[in-house]
């Protein structure tokens, strides 16, 4: 008996037991409903927005946008991790105004002991990230933070995409494991589970909002106002929302950001892919490709929450962004965050915006990477998997 | 499965139920070498759901999330095995396979059940799984050595056990 047989025995496909899958599709629809839930709720304070009295402390928030030599930003804790960089390249960003501090004086609002403020902003055509410091809450050891409801508007515009979460201190060096920022390993808890550092030093918490305007034409985030509206604060477990504080926290953000890009057009096919690479546009945390592409759609087989199989249709994919390769010959591979796709079925082309993890400085970028294949083991992927498509 | 991982992160629910039950499979076999009960492995397998959904933002390379995931399972697992402890400290906890499901996975279990305890975890995580050595010590709390030893004596056994009986 050989590895291969081995392989062929551990991995032969067994059948689900019925109540295996019957909790498995009750947790989906927990899931769901919980959802569901916060999305009605949601609609429900919309709707009454104009009519109710004013019960929340507002502040109108303006950020600091004027770049000062020797004023450069100390960037939160959370949005330093979600960035790969050095000193050099963060104050980069500032000076480019697409970080930017906030005015220290107006922008905080205090409900039930609680201060809720507003400290940076990173604004790209497509994308944002707002950071706020929240001071006063007494969070119990080994519990996760959260806020009931977070609502937030651009420019008055409901339809925006977006995700928002208390930054819990925890990065993940190459290898897939648990740091704090120091570098120091995770310390487990009692079960086992990952202890995260939701306090900074001085015991405030962060929360980072995160927004995507790449599938919404009417958004245009660059000197835009943002609403945000925080609504009761307590902790989490299994997605199960324990309430603490009922208060609301709103406020307005004034902000900046900037759409400096470096632009190339291209004529690039990818291998035996169909898809040829038209145009990319590179900013220093992301990265945006059009290609030419005739996806294609097929049909797939699944099964539902239920259990029950059920036939989806997807479509074909172009070879997507995995890194870059600098002049001097580096390659970042792996760096690309999160984003989305927009297919257009009339013209047979697609395009994809994503940010990076890593600020780069786009001026010694001399070529994209695009995934080729994936390894059928999870782990890196090497340069023979990538296509190599210089942009000089 | 990395766009799923990222399309779940941006809290897409259908995205998200594609992808845990893309690893059924690997969790349920995982679940059940450890638990040998099929209850306690559906109350692991929806707790690591939940806590996979809640924690994703956690995640920072989708490259990792079967082990990232793997991880949360065995903690799940190992939390059953402590009340466990509690609730019957000297009674064995029966299997409590229902006859189908015996019936139909009877030679997946069977050479699982052959193999030593000892190896059977290093050999799920790794064949099952697709974990490497490096992780399978991390998250066993074990050297790498004693992984590799480990596995190697496993897949002896599995030829010893196939031979047997043919």
């Amino acid at each position: 008996m050989d590895d291969k047989n081995i392989v062929e025995m551990m991995q032969m496909e067994i059948r689900i037991p019925d109540i295996v899958q019957e909790k498995a599709g009750l947790t989906y629809e927990q899931i769901r409903t919980e959802r569901t839930y916060q999305k009605m709720k949601r609609r429900k304070i919309n709707r009454n927005r104009r009519v109710l009295p004013l019960v929340a402390a507002v502040a109108v928030l303006a950020f600091g946008t004027t770049v000062c030599a020797a004023g450069y930003l100390k960037w939160s804790r959370g949005l330093q991790n979600e960035f790969e960089g050095t000193e050099e390249q963060r104050q980069m960003l500032q000076t480019e105004q697409i970080a930017a501090p906030v005015s220290p004086e107006k922008n905080s609002v205090t409900s039930e002991g609680v201060t809720v403020t507003a400290q940076q902003t990173i604004v790209t055509d497509q994308f944002a990230w707002l950071s706020f410091k929240i001071e006063g809450y007494d969070l119990e050891e080994g519990k996760e933070p959260c806020f009931d409801e977070v609502h937030v508007s651009i420019d008055g515009n409901d339809g925006i995409s977006y995700t928002s979460h208390f930054y819990d201190g925890l990065q993940q060096d190459a290898s897939g494991q648990f740091v704090y920022e120091d570098g120091t390993r995770a310390e487990e808890n009692a079960s086992g589970g990952v202890v995260e550092r939701f306090a900074g030093q001085d015991g405030s918490l962060e929360y980072i909002i995160w927004i995507n305007a790449v599938t919404n034409d009417e958004i245009t985030l660059i000197d835009s106002t943002a609403d945000v509206r925080f609504r009761n604060l307590g902790t989490v477990h299994k997605a199960a929302f324990t309430p603490d504080l009922d208060a609301e926290w709103e406020l307005t953000i004034a902000m900046k950001g900037s759409d400096a890009v470096r632009e190339a057009s291209l004529s690039e096919p990818l291998g035996e892919s169909g898809a040829i690479v038209k145009h990319v546009k590179i900013s220093p945390i992301s990265i945006q490709v059009d290609y030419a592409f005739a996806a294609q759609e097929f049909t797939i087989e699944a099964t539902n929450g239920d259990g029950e199989n059920i036939q989806t249709t997807d479509h074909t994919e172009p070879p997507l962004v995995y890194g870059v390769r600098l002049k001097d010959g580096t390659l970042l591979t792996g760096i690309m965050g999160g984003g989305a796709a927009r297919r257009y079925k009339e013209t047979d082309t697609y395009m994809t915006a994503n940010t990076t993890r890593h600020i780069l400085d786009t001026a010694q970028i001399d070529a994209i990477l695009f995934q080729k294949a994936v390894p059928e083991q999870d782990g890196p992927i090497t340069e023979e998997n990538l296509y190599v498509v210089p942009i000089e | 499965m990395n766009n799923l991982v990222k399309r779940a992160q941006r809290r897409d629910a259908d995205a998200f139920t594609e992808l845990m039950q893309s690893q059924m499979q690997n969790m349920y076999k995982t679940a059940w070498a450890m638990l040998r009960n099929n209850e306690d492995a559906a109350d692991a397998i929806s707790d690591t759901i939940l806590v996979c959904w809640e924690k994703l933002g956690q995640l920072k390379q989708a490259e990792f999330f079967r082990t990232w995931m793997t991880r949360i399972l065995i903690n799940q697992c190992n939390d059953i095995l402590r009340q466990r402890k509690k609730v019957y400290p000297v009674e064995e906890v029966r299997e409590t396979a229902r006859p189908s499901d015996e019936y139909e996975n009877i030679e997946w279990m069977e050479m699982l059940n052959g193999l030593d305890e000892k190896y059977r975890m290093v050999m799920i995580l790794y064949y099952v799984n697709g974990l490497k050595t490096t992780e399978i010590s991390d998250i066993l709390h074990m050297p790498v050595s004693t992984v590799r030893t480990r596995l190697s004596r496993g897949r002896n056994q599995m030829t010893s056990l196939y031979h047997e009986r043919r």
